[in-house]
């Protein structure tokens, strides 16, 4: 099993590890797992890029939470602003459900970078079941939508912004 | 609203839903749906530059906790 599989498995069991009362460290850590899930899934597939395979794993290495944050960011709002140039009767077409699955991964990870940093530090913050039930919903979600569209150019392009520096 | 992960001001709604809203099976379609439709209708980002975080609790998860918070 890949790092980021087990990850979103361990968050899967995390959430629901004690159904009744959920303990908040089973919650915290879901959320951060969750996190990292997305994260080594983007990250194992942006190194794949990389042709000399001896050098990935330091090529992993180099690659930086907030950035990439802000590169979702950044991808998630040119959608957004693409999507409502379209009309929503406009017939789906298969370039427009690549980019609906690509605007769900870079959403869900400017998110997730949020309530890992919540989850993993801010004492103040009571977590409950179905709030953290559903962002790793939604981490699977941008799971199924990554993995559709992963061979797809707008896809591959979108790896390779989450390796460059700050553009805010 | 707060400062975000990123030190940038951010808006975070609370959600409060009905029980049956929070059924695992439903429950990302329905926070998917709402969160949009709130960004569709505030549209944070674009009018205020504020990022927007959505957090949610059912009714019977607040009754319990008692958060004024989310009274």
């Amino acid at each position: 099993m890949k790092l980021h599989e087990g990850l979103l498995e361990q968050a899967q069991h995390l959430v629901r590890r004690e159904p009744r009362r959920p303990r908040q460290v089973s919650l915290r850590r879901a959320i951060s797992t969750a996190y990292y899930a997305l994260f080594h899934l983007l990250v194992s597939e942006a190194i794949l890029n990389w042709k000399r395979a001896q050098d990935r794993d330091d090529l992993a290495r180099m690659f930086e939470h907030t950035n990439m944050r802000t590169a979702c960011a950044h991808k998630r709002d040119e959608l957004n602003a693409e999507f409502k140039r379209i009309q929503e009767t406009a017939p789906p077409t298969h370039d427009l459900t690549v980019k609906r699955h690509l605007h769900l991964v870079a959403e869900t990870f400017v998110e997730m970078h949020q309530w890992r940093e919540n989850a993993d530090y801010d004492y103040s913050t009571t977590w409950v079941r179905s709030d953290v039930a559903a962002l790793v919903a939604t981490v699977e979600a941008a799971f199924k939508a990554w993995k559709s569209i992963r061979k797809e150019d707008a896809a591959q392009a979108f790896l390779f912004t989450l390796f460059q520096k700050k553009r805010r | 609203m707060a400062p975000d992960a990123i030190g940038e001001d951010a808006i975070f709604f609370r959600v409060l839903l009905s029980d049956r809203a929070t059924r695992e099976d439903k429950l990302f379609e329905t926070t998917q749906r709402i969160k949009h439709k709130i960004l569709d209708i505030v549209n944070p980002r674009e009018k205020y530059g504020l990022e927007a975080y959505f957090t949610y609790r059912s009714v019977s998860e607040q009754a319990e906790l008692k958060e004024a918070a989310w009274e």
